[in-house]
């Protein structure tokens, strides 16, 4: 299926240049072929489309899913400039890329709807990553770390990563939220946040 | 020719329109350029109608939070009946819990403990709401808006509260565009990153329970052990105590030596000093207690948005828990001090 919209490598390309590339590819060009690729690479539009093949075929054989029509990393690199030309100064960006991408003229639209669903995966993945990291590293490490480097902080009980349960602190967070209740906006009564498991910071 | 040349005045007309409409918009952009007073006014309208639009509005749904890699889920009910105010909330993981509100009294059931704790509150704000406080929101975060987006079925307006320091978190907050009630907020640390988000996954308008039906339910106690937890208000300087200097932006909205575990068998002889203080969004709880060699660790967490500090001063206890990031919590425990 895939087979179609891969290319051949281009035949003009002497062969000499394309082993060159072959080679520099996976890691085994010999020092002298090395300028010559690099030579070609840089002169030679036909090397550069070889380039790219080759790494195509190299991901089909990795996996299906890789194939992908070529001059696709070139209009998503262009999109992604485009984008960042437009981009004001990014306080939220995962926050303001919906918002934007709805304002965007039509006929963009269509054009950057693939670069829009590449932005959302690079945001899901940015949401898991965070997940993941702040299970086993609070997220206030830094500004706490720092603080505790500078005075002489309490000490913690408990390893980093480690979860606990602590009906005690949960005393304390269930008085905050009462007494703040409404208050906290995310929080009805302080009920549904779930304080079962706290990590504990590191020392 | 007749047709021509009305034409041509037509276009003549268009065109001088097309000057004044250019200049009007010009006028307006001058105007609206240096006026961010303006904007912050409408921004402050935004805020108002999220403080109010849950008093007046029949709804019920499911909420889902997650912080700090945990997330949780609740439903929650809103009846309004005449001038008496009804919520239900009941939560959908972990301990089983059923909060009901009728005005000013809370009833909270802990099903497992076989326990129901009942308190009177002073400000109660329906939920989901902003604080009373947040009238001051504007004078510690900048408020724009940031587009339009849906939230559990509905059309809503999306918002963004920037800290004006770094003493606080940002908030985005979602609001229901005709009602101004919040379907959706998220905690944001200072990089962007979400640190805790709240969402309504559905929402319907209108009654579900009617307020007999949940009064019925609330009164429900039969086999249950009810506490009442009573709180006392008080001051710092009072209770021998006082802050040297104060955090920026944060005020003292309440001071309550309160038991702290209601639930707990003879928890009310357990009580601590407990301070609360506001920038408009954020909340600071300050809690004071004698110290205890057996019971009291000193440690520091962090879950979500929420970062934890307990130490020892002396004979006292010292607990601050607070919506902020843990260097405002420790520039709060900086500034305490016990009256000589």
């Amino acid at each position: 299926m895939h087979n179609s919209s891969i290319p051949e490598a281009p035949r003009d390309t002497t062969r000499g240049a394309r082993e060159a590339l072959s080679a520099l590819m996976d890691g085994e060009a010999a020092s002298h072929q090395l300028q010559g690729a690099f030579d070609a690479w840089r002169s030679d539009d036909q090397a550069r489309q070889c380039w790219h093949t080759y790494h195509l075929i190299g991901d089909v054989l990795r996996s299906d899913e890789l194939a992908a029509v070529p001059g696709r990393d070139q209009t998503f690199l262009r999109g992604l400039r485009d984008r960042l030309v437009q981009e004001p100064v990014p306080f939220a960006p995962t926050a303001l890329a919906a918002p934007e991408a709805a304002v965007v003229s039509r006929g963009r639209a269509r054009l950057m709807a693939p670069m829009a669903i590449a932005a959302g995966v690079v945001a899901v993945a940015g949401v898991m990553v965070v997940l993941r990291v702040s299970t086993p590293v609070p997220v206030s490490l830094p500004a706490t770390a720092a603080a505790a480097a500078g005075q002489g902080g309490p000490d913690v009980v408990a390893v980093s990563g480690q979860l606990i349960r602590d009906a005690r602190l949960e005393r304390y967070f269930n008085a905050h939220r009462q007494v703040s209740n409404g208050v906290a906006v995310h929080v009805p009564g302080g009920v549904v946040r779930s304080v079962d498991t706290i990590v504990l910071e590191a020392k | 020719m007749n047709g021509g040349l009305q034409h041509l005045r037509a276009r003549r007309r268009l065109g001088r329109f097309g000057v004044g409409a250019a200049l009007l918009s010009c006028a307006t952009l001058v105007a609206t350029l240096p006026a961010r007073g303006a904007e912050s006014l409408e921004a402050a309208q935004w805020l108002q109608r999220m403080r109010t639009a849950a008093a007046d509005r029949n709804y019920h749904g499911t909420m889902m939070t997650s912080a700090g890699g945990v997330v949780s889920g609740s439903r929650v009910s809103h009846v309004c009946s005449g001038s008496d105010r009804f919520e239900y909330i009941e939560s959908l993981d972990g301990q089983p819990r059923h909060q009901f509100r009728h005005n000013n009294l809370v009833l909270t059931k802990w099903p497992q403990a076989k326990v129901v704790v009942s308190e009177q509150q002073d400000v109660v704000t329906d939920f989901p709401s902003l604080p009373e406080t947040s009238t001051r929101a504007l004078e510690n975060y900048e408020l724009r808006a940031i587009g339009k987006d849906r939230v559990a079925g509905h059309e809503v307006e999306v918002l963004m509260l920037k800290p004006r320091d770094d003493l606080r978190y940002a908030q985005r907050l979602w609001a229901e565009r005709d009602s101004g009630l919040l379907l959706r907020s998220d905690m944001l640390g200072p990089k962007g990153e979400v640190l805790e988000s709240s969402t309504f996954t559905e929402l319907t308008f209108g009654v579900r329970h009617s307020a007999e039906a949940l009064l019925r339910k609330m009164k429900q106690v039969k086999g249950l052990r009810v506490v009442r937890s009573e709180v006392a208000r008080t001051t710092l300087k009072d209770q021998g105590w006082l802050l040297q200097g104060r955090v920026p932006g944060f005020e003292v909205i309440s001071c309550v030596r309160r038991p702290l575990d209601a639930v707990a068998e003879g928890g009310a002889a357990d009580t601590a000093l407990q301070t609360v203080f506001s920038d408009g969004m954020s909340h600071v709880s300050l809690f004071i207690e004698r110290y205890d060699a057996r019971r009291h660790k000193p440690m520091r967490t962090a879950l979500g948005a929420t970062n934890t500090l307990m130490n020892r001063q002396g004979d006292w206890w010292i607990t601050i828990v607070g919506d902020v990031p843990m260097a405002t919590v420790r520039q709060f425990e900086a500034l305490l001090q016990r009256k000589p």
